[in-house]
């Protein structure tokens, strides 16, 4: 009877062995395992069992059943494991090589700007680089023939077009399509026939905001400039408001922000110059000759306007020192935002 | 302007360093751009003068500034005149012609000069300021122009012919000018002229014969005011500009005209032993009256949002040299000092008030109510249409608006205009204004290559600027990309920006898209090149690879391909309907078949056949799977697969169903293109 087990044991094993897919196996426990299996009917012949040997016969066999199971269940681990290890693989190679683009730093800049006025609740507007002499200067009351346009000179291109010195156009127009309240951001391109050197380019681009409604006052812009600062360069960052000249506010402030890129290991800030002082945009209360020729009336209604630029911006935050590479389009310094 | 800090003394009692005199300058709107110590005149200021501030190019000017910001009194210079017995107005005529141009014309006469070096105080602060001291009369004339923002000549008297004539230069009339350029003139050039010619090109510089010698002894000193947008032109057009014609453009003080002739012949007579006639030659076309503006106390608060006290609103703008009128509860009424052209409405003075009593005072005063902002769909969309080409493998470049317009490449595609001129261009590479993107595109990338870059996909969303039907000025958003990643060994990146833009649209909803592959424009290589349009007749773009005399002109190393659609056009076709569309209940089958075709067969006919001999339950266009030739497909054959989609709307098919209706389908397929059924 032994035996008879012994060899029931060991053809189990070596079928076992040959029992290479998780069908296999299966088959494999049908054949041995179930109710209708080998095992059980090795059982029954302990009927052809001297009784004294029955409790040994009956200990061999359970034996023998455990060690099938277990058997069984190493196997079918092992081809768990083979199913999924088929083909051998080098995980440490990288992977599919795809590429993600990415947005040109003034644009970058620009959205970051944009929404901070956004959650302020102004609205974008935007306008057309072609102007023409009215939107840009005369309506903006910078007269003709005037020093205060020498700061503009701008590119002409025939039929008394000319190329917009600066995105101001743009709120004229916004405010001749509309009647107050006026609350937009303007960005949009520029141009100016500046010779071209690190710091200068006949192409830029600007950002205004401009804000129009009954009470508006010179606080309300010194506020809201404020919390713009904070907005895009944290909540520390200082402002200051000093007086200027622009042909379209009156008054006219420009806004300094305590720099926010001094390195503070002592060494001198390339940005400020160790003055802890950049300056920023350019503001004021919007002229009343400029609601004169909107058709807003300036006894009801006062505004607000600024004005920045933004490739400025971008060298400041980024060490960028050239201006040109902006329009380069080098993928070795696109690459880096 | 530089001005020496010992100079400001002279006017302004004050205690203060260099740097705290700097501070309180820019806090009142001067801003001071740099100290320097000067070897000669010490401590000088660099103040960055904005446009409407004239007087502040005057050490005067920038006196009764300090003076205002730190609440001192402002003193004038001594102007008492000593004057002789002889007559300035019987030495000498003057007749203004063109009063027009020249409102106020003065002149006073010093005899019995003896020229010699100006003194040393002078002179330090002539250097200092950054002029160059020559000799009394001459440095008088430039102190007495730096301290009253009054430009001055002086002329030897004896040089002049009879008299001096104020009049419009003949046409082509000839001077030379005291730097010796000769001048070639019009009518429209205002001229100081004796009764031989020319002797100044007025308010710009004086000319070489009347200048002043070293023997000169009686000097005609000019203070004069000229209308400054002809002085501006004339210095302009004769490339002269001077601290002279500088001042004058920026209008001069019609008051302070005799009050520097005034100083200025006392300085000379005092420090060359001259003396001064009697009299002030005067040619004066208008009287000035001070012009007289008002301000409301209450409209003052309301625009800053500060509440300023009403006495010191009149105390700010009477110590900056208003003088005040009248006065009541609610307003003050002001007269404008001559120096002072730019205060003419309630506004500027409001801005006067506040900047004295100091805009570190303006509160940060939130007064906007909160709103949402609006929607502007353009700018949100060409956001989207950035991030989308990101996500397709695509950085955003940004290149110039100008363009060569000799350049190579005839890209322009949505006018036949051509490029638009620009008149005044910096330099002949930027001409014109770029009628489509594509070619600043190839220069990127041509600058990229050369930098060793392996693969550039770029794009840009940008304006293009164009001439329209009737010839107006035109601009238009438009999208463009340059790709050399080549998906298909053989064929190139065409396939590349095709799909990119064919992603685009399929994201975007937009199903109407047609192709045309009519037109071969130069510029694109033969037969790679495919206009788009939405529906029957809205252009949409253009998809090509570039020809190879642009790879040539561009120097490039492979030719890429190329797209440029409008961003409007796209915008208007993006689908906006977000009601849900049903979801199919019952599953889809797909089944697929190649077919061996003639090689020339283009996959649009198998497409539209396919449409047409498409049978029972099958469910939208049939898609592109795969082409494929070689062996063991015939030489001159190609082998194309498709797929089909089969879904009932009421039950699941069965194998059999589909394999029916595919087999009857595949089969008509083969037979309206003539081709087998490969592994049939």
């Amino acid at each position: 009877m032994v035996d008879s087990l012994e060899s029931l044991r060991v053809q189990a094993l070596e079928d076992l062995d040959t029992a290479s897919t998780p069908h296999e196996l299966e088959e494999w426990r049908v054949k041995y395992l179930s109710r209708k299996g080998e095992v059980r009917k090795a059982s029954a012949l302990v009927k052809t069992v001297a009784s004294e040997e029955r409790p040994a016969f009956g200990k061999s066999l359970n034996e023998l059943k455990n060690q099938l199971i277990e058997s069984h269940k190493l196997a079918e681990e092992r081809l768990t494991e083979a199913e999924f290890s088929e083909e051998l693989i080098d995980i440490t190679m990288p992977g599919l090589e795809r590429r993600v683009g990415r947005v040109h730093p003034v644009t970058q800049v620009t959205e970051e700007i944009v929404s901070v006025f956004h959650s302020l609740g102004f609205t974008v507007a935007e306008g057309p680089e072609m102007e023409d002499e009215y939107h840009n200067f005369d309506a903006l009351n910078v007269p003709p023939e005037h020093p205060s346009r020498d700061d503009y000179d701008t590119f002409y291109v025939g039929k008394g077009r000319l190329l917009r010195s600066h995105t101001s156009p743009a709120q004229i127009r916004t405010m001749e399509r509309q009647k107050p309240p006026v609350r937009v951001v303007v960005p949009g391109r520029c141009f100016r026939p500046d010779a071209v050197d690190a710091t200068h380019y006949y192409c830029f681009h600007q950002i205004e905001g401009l804000a129009v409604d009954q009470g508006v006052t010179f606080g309300d812009l010194r506020a809201t400039l404020t919390v713009f600062a904070h907005g895009l360069f944290g909540s520390d960052t200082k402002t200051r408001f000093r007086p200027s000249f622009f042909p379209f506010t009156e008054p006219s402030a420009e806004l300094d922000i305590s720099c926010p890129f001094c390195p503070g290991d002592g060494s001198r800030c390339p940005v400020c110059k160790g003055a802890g002082w950049i300056e920023l945009l350019g503001c004021g209360m919007v002229d009343p000759n400029v609601f004169e020729a909107v058709g807003y009336d300036p006894e009801k209604y006062t505004g607000w306007a600024f004005g920045m630029g933004i490739e400025r911006i971008c060298m400041m935050r980024y060490g960028i020192n050239d201006i040109r590479l902006f329009y380069g389009n080098d993928l070795r310094f696109l690459e880096q935002f | 302007m530089h001005v020496p800090v010992e100079w400001l003394r002279d006017y302004v009692d004050f205690d203060l360093e260099a740097e705290d005199v700097a501070k309180e300058l820019t806090a009142i709107g001067l801003a001071v751009e740099s100290i320097e110590d000067h070897h000669l005149a010490g401590p000088v200021l660099e103040i960055d003068v904005t446009a409407n501030r004239s007087d502040c190019y005057g050490v005067l000017g920038l006196a009764r500034e300090l003076a205002a910001a730190i609440g001192k009194e402002f003193k004038m210079p001594d102007l008492a005149l000593e004057e002789s017995s002889s007559k300035a107005g019987d030495l000498f005529t003057i007749e203004v012609v063109d009063a027009d141009l020249c409102p106020r014309y003065t002149a006073r006469i010093v005899e019995g000069v003896t020229d010699c070096p100006s003194p040393e105080w002078m002179q330090k602060r002539l250097e200092g300021a950054g002029l160059r001291p020559i000799s009394a009369i001459v440095d008088v004339t430039n102190y007495v122009m730096l301290e009253f923002c009054q430009p001055l000549h002086a002329f030897d008297l004896e040089l002049l012919k009879d008299k001096i004539i104020v009049r419009r230069a003949a046409d082509k009339e000839k001077m030379t000018l005291l730097d010796e350029t000769k001048l070639e003139m019009n009518r429209d050039n205002l001229v100081i002229a004796d009764a031989s010619g020319p002797v100044a090109l007025a308010g710009v510089m004086g000319g070489l014969e009347s200048e002043i010698r070293p023997s000169t002894s009686t000097v005609l000193i000019e203070s004069a005011q000229f209308e400054r947008v002809n002085v501006r032109r004339t210095a302009r057009r004769n490339g002269k500009s001077t601290d002279s014609s500088f001042r004058f453009e920026r209008g001069v003080d019609p008051i302070g005209v005799e009050l520097a002739s005034r100083r200025a012949a006392g300085l000379i007579a005092s420090i060359t032993g001259g003396k001064v006639a009697a009299g002030l030659i005067d040619v004066w076309a208008t009287e000035w009256n001070a012009p007289q503006v008002s301000m409301r106390f209450a409209r003052c608060d309301k625009l800053l949002g500060l509440v300023i006290d009403p006495d010191e609103s009149v105390k700010i703008l009477t110590g900056l040299g208003l003088e005040l009128v009248e006065r009541d509860g609610e307003k003050a009424t002001f007269a404008v000092p001559p120096w002072r052209e730019d205060l003419t409405r309630e506004v500027d003075l409001i801005e006067e008030v506040v900047r004295i009593h100091g805009y570190h005072k303006v509160p940060e005063a939130l007064t906007l109510k909160i709103a949402a902002a609006g929607r502007n769909p353009l700018y949100e969309f060409k956001r989207d249409c950035r991030k989308m080409m990101n996500s397709l493998g695509y950085d955003e470049a940004m290149t110039d608006s100008f363009v060569d317009a000799r350049g190579a490449g005839k890209f322009g595609f949505w006018s036949g205009g051509g490029p638009l001129n620009v008149d005044n261009p910096l330099s002949s590479f930027h001409n014109a204004l770029r009628d489509s993107l594509i070619p600043n595109l190839l220069a990127a990338k041509k600058n990229n290559q050369d930098a060793g870059a392996d693969s550039v996909s770029l794009f840009e969303a940008a304006n293009v600027y164009l001439r329209d039907a009737a010839g107006e000025l035109d601009e238009r958003p438009v999208l463009a990309m340059v790709d050399d990643r080549s998906f298909f060994t053989s064929k190139g990146s065409f396939f590349t920006v095709k799909g990119s833009v064919e992603a685009l649209c399929d994201r975007l909803g937009i199903s109407d898209v047609r192709y045309f592959y009519e037109e071969n424009p130069r510029d694109f290589a033969h037969g790679r090149f495919l206009q788009l349009q939405i529906g029957e007749d809205t252009v949409l773009g253009c998809i090509g690879e570039v020809s190879k005399d642009i790879v040539a002109a561009y120097d490039l190393k492979a030719a890429p391909a190329v797209a440029e659609i409008a961003l409007d056009v796209l915008l208007s076709a993006r689908k906006t309907d977000t009601a849900l569309q049903k979801i199919p209940r019952f599953p889809a089958v797909k089944r697929d078949v190649a077919l061996i075709v003639d090689g020339q067969t283009k996959w649009s006919v198998i497409k539209m056949l396919a449409k047409e001999k498409r049978g029972k339950y099958a469910v939208d266009d049939v898609k592109f799977v795969s082409v494929f030739e070689g062996e063991p497909i015939p030489a001159g054959k190609k082998s194309v697969a498709l797929s089909v989609l089969y879904r009932a709307d009421d039950r699941t098919l069965t194998d059999d169903e589909v394999n029916t209706v595919h087999d009857e389908f595949t089969a008509k397929l083969a037979g309206a293109l003539s081709a087998d059924i490969r592994g049939a």
